[in-house]
């Protein structure tokens, strides 16, 4: 483990040297307000598809960041499995750059999760990543976790004018430690890669392809460190229906792949339009024991997603119009083993597979932003939008449903004051209004455990969190300068709260608090 | 140059063959749906030539799934079986030609149900009733203590067991046994081919002592072999002990000054590793999480001797270790209960079928609580006639106080306490 441990400190400092040393050469040529660098985000439509081959034609400018921030939350209005309440560090940085016609991204982040009381969770790192096979045991219990992101872009020049190509890899890496009986030590880590390419025919068309290919894994060792008291916890097969066991947990082995692709499509005229399709499969077996490997369980996820946006901008103002789509089916497939102790054996045989049990999501949602335009920044912003989300989950055999519909509304405002010309000091003041409505929603679950805590302190809540209506408030403040009035680089303070209320008698309310310092180049 | 292409091919002809494997493995399943089964139920029994009313039980503890069902004439089809690995017994009472009744059962364990419209045969026979049963069983031990310097207790497991004949027997010379693995896994060991289905494999082996008489049991009657024949509630042990192990007829004194011999008759060791020696363990501990357990006795003109006999005893043949296990027949053993942790451990089980179809649990170690038979009927004289019907799973109450001689079964006259 502690090689593993080096090798991921040592990719890490590797990774980390690279991005500072773009950042350093970038420095010399560019200032960024935050709000400069929120509008350049709104307007980089290739940037929000998985098609590196197109970031040239956002036309970004040149930027680096660097901030380190700290957040906390706290409030019972939660999942189960979220944390009571917790803070985290976090370290981000990004930036881009060209090297002759060539354009290169990339950014780098560091989270350290402190977790609180998080319930019903002793074998993943993120139990809500869309791995319904799991342990849960009933001890409420702190987890410890750090995350470390990485991603890189590059993107060529036209060939012949017409012929862009782009490369795109991410490699995440998680580690995480729950800190009470049952213990779970666990070990994540995931890598994507995405080449493209995208046809020009004309200069205001653009038509790109992508594929994707992903691999995940993630490693969790279970155990007891009082072994005189034997833990009771559950097998996780979906819904509420569990297997109970007795005694420190297991291991378990998820090893995943994904393949995938996009379509894009882009008319940069008057009006600046981007269509994206993406599709993706993915699979992700559960294997438990490393020693003498038994097939868990497997997940087989299909992933449909599409965008619509369309820009406007004119000298004064500039609309933004978002479309969004986005359905996730899941089989999870179950596997009747059998040991085998015959000599010849000496192992698991998998004498059959089925689904067991299917997962859908989809979202649809449509947002717009209206900015008040202030050089390549804003002086005020509105926004205003609708999420309309359907889960329907089903156990097919025995038979349980768990279904929720929401409608997740939101409006702001931000507006950019200017406090004093030296140093171009501003301040970013915003107000974030929220309502989620719940349509409906159902959670029947026909197993033959109906006393289990998975069932009535796992599932039963998870619903009344997935079915309650919500209103939600937050302020975002940022405040910025240059660091000397003839330099180029910006300090900036981030601070936010945000908290959510709602009328469910099981919940109160949870806020989000965070503050970030860091400086754009 | 081209080299470089070459690999780089390779390579993502590799990934992408390593992606689709997967992603096809999970597209092959097809959504479960419920199965069904064509039973058959030949009678093994002498004059009795159908099955027919006996009922059948499959259970898929790992599903929580039970189905039960009255066998028919030849063939009955069981239909709405979740696909799945399944205990299923045949049990009940018929009538030969000559109006003569019978208990017959039959079972099959671990059975995977995997093949939609299968035909199984199930052989049913004769039921082995048996005069002596392990009535309750305490193994799982208690927790810490609020005494300083104490912990958690297993020093007051115990073994109940009881005449459920109307017959007087005599115990001299009844042996008791923990099977191998001490605890549930599926990692069972591989024994000799050659010995087939003809053995239980122990572990240790004791023995009650005695001239032949000395140890009547009556009808009725029940006496206990406790670990620790002590007042486990003293505050040097554990005070939330449940039990108080004083008046148990026999312990398994192993010897250790710090929990010294009682008053109980100590058990006599029989095998232990090849050797008659109880060896350097300082007590004799059953796993908390419930072990398997054998009573029996060697019949009347055959010697029974597995220390110094190496056909009576073998190692497992699954690894290199060299313990040596005792081979019990088969035909030996008097009555078999199972424990684990919990009933999906079932998959897990050490006792041969014949004996012992089912397994019984308490759900937790430490927890004080331990399983009792269930009493099928009541004599005249308030003494019960408990349930045997070789299922521990059906047989026992789970989750039970321990309590010695419940249901009013009664101490032997013999017992040190009453002497």
């Amino acid at each position: 483990m502690k090689r593993i441990r080096m090798k991921y400190i040592k990719n890490t400092c590797a990774c980390l040297l690279v991005v500072f040393s773009s950042q350093l050469a970038i420095a010399q040529e560019q200032t960024t307000g935050p709000a400069a660098l929120e509008m350049l985000s709104q307007r980089s439509l290739w940037k929000k598809t998985s098609n590196p081959a197109g970031l040239q034609f956002d036309q970004p400018f040149q930027y680096s960041t660097l901030s380190v921030g700290y957040e906390l939350y706290d409030g019972n209005f939660r999942r189960p499995q979220q944390g009571g309440s917790g803070n985290r560090q976090t370290v981000h940085t990004e930036g881009n750059y060209r090297i002759k016609d060539y354009y290169l991204s990339g950014s780098f982040d560091y989270r350290r999760d402190q977790i609180k009381d998080a319930n019903y969770n002793a074998s993943i790192i993120d139990p809500f990543r869309g791995m319904p096979y799991i342990i849960a045991d009933l001890n409420p219990s702190d987890w410890n976790n750090q995350h470390y992101e990485m991603q890189f872009n590059i993107a060529s020049p036209a060939y012949n004018d017409q012929f862009s190509f782009g490369f795109a890899g991410s490699y995440k890496v998680s580690s995480g430690a729950k800190q009470r009986d049952i213990r779970s030590e666990n070990y994540f880590y995931n890598l994507s890669l995405s080449p493209g390419v995208v046809y020009t025919p004309s200069e205001k068309h653009h038509l790109g392809l992508n594929f994707v290919y992903s691999n995940v894994k993630e490693e969790s060792y279970g155990s007891n460190v009082n072994n005189s008291v034997d833990q009771q916890y559950y097998e996780l097969l979906g819904l509420g229906t569990a297997v109970n066991y007795l005694g420190g947990g297991r291991s378990n082995n998820y090893i995943g792949d994904a393949l995938g692709g996009g379509f894009q499509y882009q008319y940069a005229g008057n009006v600046n339009v981007l269509l994206s399709a993406d599709y993706s499969v993915e699979a992700e077996d559960l294997q438990v024991s490393f020693e003498v490997p038994r097939d868990g369980a497997s997940v087989l996820r299909h992933i449909w997603k599409a965008k619509l946006a369309f820009i406007k901008e004119g000298t004064q103002t500039s609309h933004f119009l978002d479309f969004n789509y986005c359905n996730r089916n899941m089989d999870g497939i179950q596997y009747v083993t059998q040991r085998d102790n015959s000599s010849s054996q000496m192992g698991w045989q998998t004498l059959f597979k089925s689904v067991r049990s299917t997962y859908s999501t989809e979202q649809a949602g449509v947002q717009y932003h209206l900015t008040s335009n202030k050089g390549n920044a804003y002086s005020w912003k509105l926004s205003a939008g609708a999420v309309y989300e359907k889960l329907n989950d089903e156990y097919l055999l025995p038979n349980s449903v768990k279904q929720a519909e929401n409608v997740l509304f939101n409006a702001g405002i931000k507006k950019n004051l200017a406090l004093a010309d030296k140093k171009s000091k501003q301040l970013l003041v915003g107000l974030d209004l929220g309502y989620n409505a719940n349509i409906s929603g159902v959670y029947n679950y026909g197993g033959a455990h109906a006393d289990y805590p998975t069932v009535t302190g796992l599932e039963q809540n998870d619903f009344r969190y997935l079915t309650s209506s919500y209103a939600s408030i937050g302020v975002p403040l940022v405040y910025s300068q240059k660091i000397k009035n003839d330099s180029q680089n910006m300090l900036f303070i981030k601070a936010q709260i945000q908290a959510q209320f709602t009328n469910s008698y099981q919940f109160n309310d949870r806020i989000f608090a965070g503050f970030n310092v860091g400086v754009n180049f | 140059m081209k080299s470089i292409h070459i690999i780089t091919a390779l390579a993502i002809l590799t990934l992408f063959s390593a992606s689709c494997k997967k992603i096809n493995n999970a597209g092959d399943a097809e959504k479960a749906g419920s199965y069904q089964v064509n039973i058959t139920a030949p009678s093994q029994l002498a004059g009795v030539t159908s099955t027919q009313g006996l009922k059948i039980v499959f259970e898929n503890f790992a599903e929580g799934f039970k189905l039960e069902k009255e066998l028919g004439a030849n063939i009955t089809t069981i239909d709405g079986l979740i696909p799945g690995i399944y205990s299923i017994n045949i049990s009940g009472r018929v009538e030969d030609g000559a109006g003569d009744a019978f208990y017959l059962s039959g079972s099959k364990i671990n059975y995977a149900i995997v093949k939609n419209g299968e035909a199984i045969e199930i052989p049913v026979n004769g039921l082995k009733v048996s005069p002596l049963i392990i009535s309750e069983i305490f193994y799982a031990g208690t927790g810490a203590s609020p005494v300083p310097g104490t912990g958690t207790y297993f020093r007051n497991q115990f073994y109940e067991i009881y005449n459920n004949s109307d017959k007087v027997i005599y115990l001299d010379g009844l042996c008791f046994a923990n099977l191998t693995p001490t605890t549930a896994t599926t990692t069972l060991p591989l024994w000799p081919a050659a010995d087939g289905s003809d053995y239980a494999y122990a572990e240790r082996i004791w023995k009650v002592p005695g001239t032949g008489t000395q140890y009547p049991l009556q009808a009725g009657e029940s006496f206990v072999i406790s670990q620790f024949a002590a007042n486990h509630k003293l505050p040097q042990y554990n005070v939330n002990s449940p039990v108080d192990g004083s008046s148990s007829e026999f312990e398994f004194n192993m010897n250790n000054a710090n929990f010294p011999d009682q008053p109980a008759v100590d058990m006599e060791h029989v095998f232990y590793n090849a050797s008659a020696s109880k060896g350097t363990l300082p007590q004799y501990l059953t796993s908390v999480f419930g072990g398997a357990y054998v009573i029996f006795k060697v019949p009347a003109g055959e010697t029974y001797d597995p220390v110094n006999n190496a056909n009576l005893r073998t190692r497992n043949l699954a690894g290199t270790a060299t313990m040596q296990y005792a081979k019990v027949p088969i035909r030996y053993i008097l009555d078999a209960v199972e424990a684990g942790n919990n009933e999906n451990l079932i998959n897990a089980k050490r006792v041969p079928s014949v004996l012992d179809a089912g397994m019984t649990y308490v759900g937790a170690t430490y927890n004080s609580l331990g399983v009792a038979r269930k009493v099928a009927v009541v004599n005249a004289d308030g003494t019960p006639i408990l349930m045997d019907t070789n299922n521990s799973t059906n047989d026992f109450e789970r989750g039970v106080v321990p309590q010695f001689r419940r249901h009013g079964s009664r101490m032997p006259s013999w017992n040190h306490t009453i002497k």
